[in-house]
Protein backbone atom coordinates (compact mmCIF):
# COMPACT_ATOMS: atom_id res chain seq x y z
CA UNK A 1 0.00 0.00 0.00
CA UNK A 2 1.58 3.31 -1.09
CA UNK A 3 2.22 6.06 1.46
CA UNK A 4 -0.75 8.41 1.87
CA UNK A 5 -0.25 12.12 1.28
CA UNK A 6 -2.14 15.35 1.97
CA UNK A 7 -1.33 18.46 -0.07
CA UNK A 8 -1.90 21.81 1.66
CA UNK A 9 -1.50 24.93 -0.46
CA UNK A 10 -3.85 27.88 -0.92
CA UNK A 11 -3.13 27.95 -4.66
CA UNK A 12 -5.48 25.59 -6.42
CA UNK A 13 -3.24 25.34 -9.50
CA UNK A 14 -0.31 24.17 -7.41
CA UNK A 15 -2.44 21.58 -5.60
CA UNK A 16 -3.96 20.19 -8.79
CA UNK A 17 -0.67 20.02 -10.69
CA UNK A 18 1.20 18.44 -7.77
CA UNK A 19 -1.52 15.84 -7.46
CA UNK A 20 -1.16 15.02 -11.18
CA UNK A 21 2.62 14.75 -10.87
CA UNK A 22 2.44 12.55 -7.80
CA UNK A 23 -0.23 10.30 -9.26
CA UNK A 24 1.74 9.93 -12.48
CA UNK A 25 4.82 9.06 -10.42
CA UNK A 26 2.78 6.38 -8.67
CA UNK A 27 4.85 5.95 -5.52
CA UNK A 28 2.35 7.81 -3.26
CA UNK A 29 -1.39 8.26 -3.01
CA UNK A 30 -2.92 11.71 -2.52
CA UNK A 31 -5.74 11.35 0.01
CA UNK A 32 -6.67 15.01 0.41
CA UNK A 33 -6.12 18.62 -0.58
CA UNK A 34 -6.37 21.58 1.76
CA UNK A 35 -6.68 25.22 0.73
CA UNK A 36 -5.86 26.63 4.17
CA UNK A 37 -4.19 25.68 7.42
CA UNK A 38 -7.40 24.76 9.19
CA UNK A 39 -8.44 22.36 6.41
CA UNK A 40 -4.94 20.88 6.47
CA UNK A 41 -5.22 20.15 10.19
CA UNK A 42 -8.69 18.65 9.76
CA UNK A 43 -7.44 16.37 6.97
CA UNK A 44 -4.41 15.30 9.01
CA UNK A 45 -6.69 14.40 11.91
CA UNK A 46 -9.27 12.58 9.78
CA UNK A 47 -7.09 10.89 7.18
CA UNK A 48 -4.00 10.21 9.32
CA UNK A 49 -1.68 10.47 6.24
CA UNK A 50 1.95 9.39 6.26
CA UNK A 51 3.03 12.61 4.55
CA UNK A 52 2.00 16.24 4.45
CA UNK A 53 3.18 18.63 1.74
CA UNK A 54 2.70 21.99 3.39
CA UNK A 55 2.77 25.57 2.13
CA UNK A 56 3.67 28.17 4.76
CA UNK A 57 1.63 31.14 3.64
CA UNK A 58 -2.03 30.16 3.82
CA UNK A 59 -5.31 31.62 5.07
CA UNK A 60 -6.75 30.93 8.54
CA UNK A 61 -3.67 29.15 9.88
CA UNK A 62 -0.22 29.39 8.36
CA UNK A 63 2.10 26.46 7.88
CA UNK A 64 4.05 27.11 11.06
CA UNK A 65 0.83 27.07 13.08
CA UNK A 66 -0.18 23.80 11.43
CA UNK A 67 3.19 22.27 12.32
CA UNK A 68 2.86 23.46 15.91
CA UNK A 69 -0.68 22.03 16.20
CA UNK A 70 0.41 18.70 14.74
CA UNK A 71 3.25 18.45 17.22
CA UNK A 72 1.00 19.47 20.12
CA UNK A 73 -1.51 16.78 19.11
CA UNK A 74 1.25 14.17 19.04
CA UNK A 75 0.45 13.17 15.46
CA UNK A 76 3.27 11.26 13.77
CA UNK A 77 3.81 12.13 10.12
CA UNK A 78 6.53 13.44 7.85
CA UNK A 79 6.02 16.99 6.67
CA UNK A 80 7.70 18.54 3.66
CA UNK A 81 7.38 22.30 3.70
CA UNK A 82 7.09 23.72 0.18
CA UNK A 83 7.29 27.47 0.36
CA UNK A 84 8.21 30.54 -1.66
CA UNK A 85 10.30 31.94 1.16
CA UNK A 86 14.02 31.60 0.65
CA UNK A 87 15.22 33.19 3.91
CA UNK A 88 17.26 30.92 6.15
CA UNK A 89 15.22 32.09 9.15
CA UNK A 90 12.05 30.70 7.56
CA UNK A 91 13.70 27.34 6.95
CA UNK A 92 15.02 27.23 10.52
CA UNK A 93 11.60 28.16 11.93
CA UNK A 94 9.91 25.42 9.91
CA UNK A 95 12.42 22.77 10.95
CA UNK A 96 12.19 23.91 14.58
CA UNK A 97 8.38 23.63 14.40
CA UNK A 98 8.67 20.01 13.30
CA UNK A 99 9.04 19.98 9.51
CA UNK A 100 11.02 17.05 8.15
CA UNK A 101 12.49 19.16 5.36
CA UNK A 102 11.96 22.41 3.50
CA UNK A 103 11.95 22.95 -0.26
CA UNK A 104 11.72 26.36 -1.84
CA UNK A 105 9.18 26.82 -4.62
CA UNK A 106 11.19 26.99 -7.79
CA UNK A 107 13.02 23.69 -7.37
CA UNK A 108 12.38 21.19 -10.12
CA UNK A 109 8.98 19.48 -9.66
CA UNK A 110 10.73 16.09 -9.91
CA UNK A 111 12.77 17.05 -6.84
CA UNK A 112 9.60 17.66 -4.84
CA UNK A 113 8.17 14.28 -5.78
CA UNK A 114 11.49 12.54 -5.16
CA UNK A 115 11.93 14.16 -1.73
CA UNK A 116 8.41 13.16 -0.72
CA UNK A 117 9.14 9.61 -1.77
CA UNK A 118 12.37 9.61 0.22
CA UNK A 119 10.59 10.85 3.34
CA UNK A 120 7.94 8.19 2.91
CA UNK A 121 10.50 5.41 2.57
CA UNK B 1 15.77 73.62 14.56
CA UNK B 2 14.96 71.11 17.26
CA UNK B 3 16.03 67.52 16.87
CA UNK B 4 14.08 64.80 18.57
CA UNK B 5 17.14 62.81 19.47
CA UNK B 6 18.95 63.87 22.60
CA UNK B 7 21.62 61.23 22.43
CA UNK B 8 24.21 62.93 20.27
CA UNK B 9 23.94 66.71 20.73
CA UNK B 10 27.24 67.34 18.93
CA UNK B 11 26.86 64.83 16.11
CA UNK B 12 28.37 66.48 13.01
CA UNK B 13 25.26 65.95 10.92
CA UNK B 14 23.07 69.03 11.36
CA UNK B 15 25.26 70.53 14.06
CA UNK B 16 25.56 73.87 12.27
CA UNK B 17 21.82 74.56 11.98
CA UNK B 18 21.31 73.16 15.48
CA UNK B 19 23.97 75.28 17.11
CA UNK B 20 23.80 78.48 15.03
CA UNK B 21 20.88 80.15 16.90
CA UNK B 22 22.52 79.45 20.25
CA UNK B 23 25.92 80.73 19.13
CA UNK B 24 24.35 83.81 17.54
CA UNK B 25 22.57 84.81 20.75
CA UNK B 26 25.74 84.20 22.77
CA UNK B 27 27.65 86.43 20.35
CA UNK B 28 25.01 89.14 20.71
CA UNK B 29 25.58 88.91 24.46
CA UNK B 30 29.30 89.49 23.99
CA UNK B 31 28.71 92.39 21.59
CA UNK B 32 26.30 94.03 24.03
CA UNK B 33 29.14 94.11 26.57
CA UNK B 34 30.32 97.22 24.71
CA UNK B 35 27.09 99.04 25.51
CA UNK B 36 27.19 98.73 29.29
CA UNK B 37 29.32 99.70 32.27
CA UNK B 38 31.42 98.85 34.14
CA UNK B 39 33.62 96.97 31.69
CA UNK B 40 36.15 94.66 33.31
CA UNK B 41 37.95 93.49 30.20
CA UNK B 42 39.81 90.73 32.02
CA UNK B 43 36.53 88.95 32.78
CA UNK B 44 35.33 89.64 29.25
CA UNK B 45 38.47 88.09 27.79
CA UNK B 46 38.22 85.10 30.12
CA UNK B 47 34.56 84.65 29.18
CA UNK B 48 35.40 84.86 25.47
CA UNK B 49 38.21 82.29 25.78
CA UNK B 50 36.05 79.85 27.72
CA UNK B 51 33.17 80.27 25.23
CA UNK B 52 35.50 79.82 22.26
CA UNK B 53 37.04 76.69 23.76
CA UNK B 54 33.59 75.30 24.55
CA UNK B 55 32.28 75.93 21.04
CA UNK B 56 35.43 74.55 19.43
CA UNK B 57 35.28 71.40 21.51
CA UNK B 58 31.58 71.08 20.70
CA UNK B 59 32.41 71.08 17.00
CA UNK B 60 35.69 69.18 17.02
CA UNK B 61 35.89 66.78 19.98
CA UNK B 62 35.52 63.05 19.19
CA UNK B 63 32.17 62.79 20.94
CA UNK B 64 31.39 59.37 19.48
CA UNK B 65 34.32 57.93 21.44
CA UNK B 66 33.44 59.72 24.70
CA UNK B 67 30.78 58.70 27.20
CA UNK B 68 27.44 60.41 26.58
CA UNK B 69 27.57 62.39 29.79
CA UNK B 70 30.76 64.13 28.55
CA UNK B 71 28.59 66.23 26.24
CA UNK B 72 27.43 68.21 29.27
CA UNK B 73 30.92 69.76 29.50
CA UNK B 74 30.12 72.21 26.69
CA UNK B 75 26.96 73.75 28.21
CA UNK B 76 28.69 73.77 31.61
CA UNK B 77 31.56 75.77 30.10
CA UNK B 78 29.05 78.15 28.57
CA UNK B 79 27.49 78.64 32.01
CA UNK B 80 30.97 79.53 33.30
CA UNK B 81 31.52 81.89 30.38
CA UNK B 82 28.25 83.69 31.02
CA UNK B 83 29.05 83.93 34.74
CA UNK B 84 32.40 85.59 33.86
CA UNK B 85 30.72 87.93 31.37
CA UNK B 86 28.16 88.82 34.01
CA UNK B 87 30.88 89.47 36.57
CA UNK B 88 32.69 91.67 34.04
CA UNK B 89 29.74 94.00 33.80
CA UNK B 90 28.49 94.48 37.29
CA UNK B 91 27.08 91.11 38.29
CA UNK B 92 23.34 90.88 38.75
CA UNK B 93 22.89 94.42 37.44
CA UNK B 94 24.38 93.46 34.03
CA UNK B 95 21.23 91.81 32.75
CA UNK B 96 23.24 88.83 31.58
CA UNK B 97 21.34 86.39 33.79
CA UNK B 98 18.98 85.75 30.88
CA UNK B 99 21.85 84.23 28.91
CA UNK B 100 21.88 81.28 31.34
CA UNK B 101 18.76 80.13 29.48
CA UNK B 102 20.92 79.30 26.45
CA UNK B 103 22.84 76.28 27.79
CA UNK B 104 19.71 75.12 29.60
CA UNK B 105 17.62 75.28 26.44
CA UNK B 106 20.40 73.42 24.57
CA UNK B 107 20.38 70.46 26.93
CA UNK B 108 16.58 70.57 27.08
CA UNK B 109 16.48 70.15 23.30
CA UNK B 110 19.50 67.95 22.65
CA UNK B 111 20.60 66.46 25.95
CA UNK B 112 19.12 63.98 28.37
CA UNK B 113 17.51 64.49 31.75
CA UNK B 114 20.74 63.99 33.71
CA UNK B 115 22.52 66.60 31.63
CA UNK B 116 19.64 69.01 32.15
CA UNK B 117 19.76 68.57 35.92
CA UNK B 118 23.53 69.09 35.93
CA UNK B 119 23.25 72.31 33.94
CA UNK B 120 20.41 73.54 36.15
CA UNK B 121 22.57 72.87 39.20
CA UNK B 122 25.44 74.78 37.58
CA UNK B 123 23.09 77.66 36.82
CA UNK B 124 22.01 77.73 40.45
CA UNK B 125 25.64 77.79 41.55
CA UNK B 126 26.34 80.61 39.08
CA UNK B 127 23.53 82.61 40.66
CA UNK B 128 24.18 81.85 44.32
CA UNK B 129 27.95 81.46 44.67
CA UNK B 130 28.69 85.15 43.90
CA UNK B 131 26.19 86.17 46.61
CA UNK B 132 28.31 84.26 49.12
CA UNK B 133 31.74 85.12 47.73
CA UNK B 134 31.21 88.70 46.53
CA UNK B 135 27.85 89.82 47.88
CA UNK B 136 26.10 93.20 47.58
CA UNK B 137 25.93 95.55 45.80
CA UNK B 138 26.78 93.49 42.67
CA UNK B 139 25.10 90.38 44.00
CA UNK B 140 22.38 91.39 46.47
CA UNK B 141 20.74 88.82 48.70
CA UNK B 142 17.53 89.12 46.66
CA UNK B 143 19.34 86.96 44.10
CA UNK B 144 18.84 83.96 46.39
CA UNK B 145 15.14 84.18 45.66
CA UNK B 146 15.45 85.45 42.08
CA UNK B 147 18.04 82.89 41.02
CA UNK B 148 16.25 80.04 42.75
CA UNK B 149 12.90 80.85 41.17
CA UNK B 150 14.47 81.31 37.73
CA UNK B 151 16.17 77.91 37.94
CA UNK B 152 12.91 76.29 39.00
CA UNK B 153 11.00 77.88 36.12
CA UNK B 154 13.71 77.09 33.57
CA UNK B 155 13.87 73.55 34.94
CA UNK B 156 10.12 73.19 34.41
CA UNK B 157 10.45 74.44 30.84
CA UNK B 158 13.42 72.17 30.21
CA UNK B 159 11.73 69.05 31.53
CA UNK B 160 8.58 69.86 29.59
CA UNK B 161 10.54 70.33 26.38
CA UNK B 162 12.35 67.03 26.92
CA UNK B 163 9.07 65.22 27.58
CA UNK B 164 7.46 66.71 24.47
CA UNK B 165 10.44 65.74 22.34
CA UNK B 166 10.40 62.25 23.81
CA UNK B 167 6.69 61.89 23.02
CA UNK B 168 7.29 63.20 19.51
CA UNK B 169 10.10 60.70 19.03
CA UNK B 170 7.91 57.87 20.30
CA UNK B 171 5.10 58.87 17.91
CA UNK B 172 7.56 59.09 15.04
CA UNK B 173 8.82 55.62 15.93
CA UNK B 174 5.30 54.20 15.94
CA UNK B 175 4.52 55.84 12.59
CA UNK B 176 7.73 54.51 11.06
CA UNK B 177 6.98 51.05 12.43
CA UNK B 178 3.43 51.13 10.98
CA UNK B 179 4.82 52.23 7.61
CA UNK B 180 7.40 49.44 7.67
CA UNK B 181 4.73 46.84 8.48
CA UNK B 182 2.52 48.11 5.67
CA UNK B 183 5.43 47.99 3.24
CA UNK B 184 6.35 44.47 4.38
CA UNK B 185 2.75 43.31 4.05
CA UNK B 186 2.54 44.70 0.51
CA UNK B 187 5.88 43.18 -0.46
CA UNK B 188 4.80 39.88 1.09
CA UNK B 189 1.58 39.76 -0.93
CA UNK B 190 3.37 40.65 -4.17
CA UNK B 191 6.16 38.14 -3.50
CA UNK B 192 3.61 35.46 -2.84
CA UNK B 193 1.74 36.24 -6.07
CA UNK B 194 4.88 36.05 -8.19
CA UNK B 195 6.18 32.85 -6.61
CA UNK B 196 2.80 31.10 -6.74
CA UNK B 197 2.33 31.91 -10.42
CA UNK B 198 5.83 30.84 -11.39
CA UNK B 199 5.45 27.63 -9.40
CA UNK B 200 2.20 26.89 -11.22
CA UNK B 201 3.99 27.54 -14.52
CA UNK B 202 6.81 25.21 -13.55
CA UNK B 203 4.45 22.43 -12.47
CA UNK B 204 2.28 22.92 -15.56
CA UNK B 205 5.31 22.51 -17.80
CA UNK B 206 6.24 19.37 -15.89
CA UNK B 207 2.83 17.84 -16.64
CA UNK B 208 2.82 19.14 -20.22
CA UNK B 209 0.09 21.76 -19.72
CA UNK B 210 1.59 24.55 -21.83
CA UNK B 211 -1.55 26.68 -21.83
CA UNK B 212 -1.74 26.82 -18.06
CA UNK B 213 2.01 27.50 -17.86
CA UNK B 214 1.68 30.43 -20.26
CA UNK B 215 -1.24 31.85 -18.30
CA UNK B 216 0.68 31.61 -15.03
CA UNK B 217 3.73 33.26 -16.52
CA UNK B 218 1.52 36.07 -17.82
CA UNK B 219 0.08 36.55 -14.34
CA UNK B 220 3.56 36.57 -12.77
CA UNK B 221 4.67 39.10 -15.34
CA UNK B 222 1.77 41.42 -14.47
CA UNK B 223 2.58 41.20 -10.76
CA UNK B 224 6.28 41.69 -11.45
CA UNK B 225 5.57 44.75 -13.55
CA UNK B 226 3.45 46.13 -10.72
CA UNK B 227 6.32 45.68 -8.29
CA UNK B 228 8.85 47.31 -10.58
CA UNK B 229 6.57 50.22 -11.42
CA UNK B 230 5.90 50.87 -7.75
CA UNK B 231 9.65 50.89 -7.16
CA UNK B 232 10.21 53.24 -10.08
CA UNK B 233 7.39 55.56 -8.97
CA UNK B 234 6.22 55.96 -12.55
CA UNK B 235 3.43 58.24 -11.34
CA UNK B 236 6.07 60.98 -11.33
CA UNK B 237 7.82 59.82 -14.49
CA UNK B 238 9.81 62.52 -16.24
CA UNK B 239 11.65 62.50 -19.59
CA UNK B 240 15.00 60.79 -19.04
CA UNK B 241 13.87 58.77 -15.99
CA UNK B 242 14.01 55.54 -17.98
CA UNK B 243 17.48 55.99 -19.48
CA UNK B 244 19.44 52.83 -18.68
CA UNK B 245 22.66 53.32 -16.78
CA UNK B 246 23.75 49.73 -17.27
CA UNK B 247 24.09 48.33 -20.80
CA UNK B 248 25.06 44.83 -19.71
CA UNK B 249 21.44 43.68 -19.53
CA UNK B 250 19.28 43.82 -22.64
CA UNK B 251 15.80 45.36 -22.21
Amino acid sequence: MPPRLVIADDNEGIRVLLRVLIEVDGRMKVVGEAADGEQALALVRSERPDLLLLDLSMPVLDGLQVLTEIRAAGIELKTLVYSGFTAAEVREAALAAGASDVLVKGVAPETVVARLAELAA
Amino acid sequence: MIAVSGRAPFAPRGLAPRGAPFVAILLIGFVLFLTGTPRHWGYFAAAAVVAALALASGALAPWERLPGIAAVAVPLAIVLSIALLREGQGGSLSGYGALFLLPTLWVACYGDRTQLLIVLAAMLVAYWLPIVVIGAPYYPSSQWRGGGLLVLIVGLFGLTIQQLLFDLGAEEGLRADAERRLREASAYELHDDVVQNLTVAQLALAVGDGERAQSAVDNALKVGQGIVESLLSTQTLEPGSLVRRDTDHPS
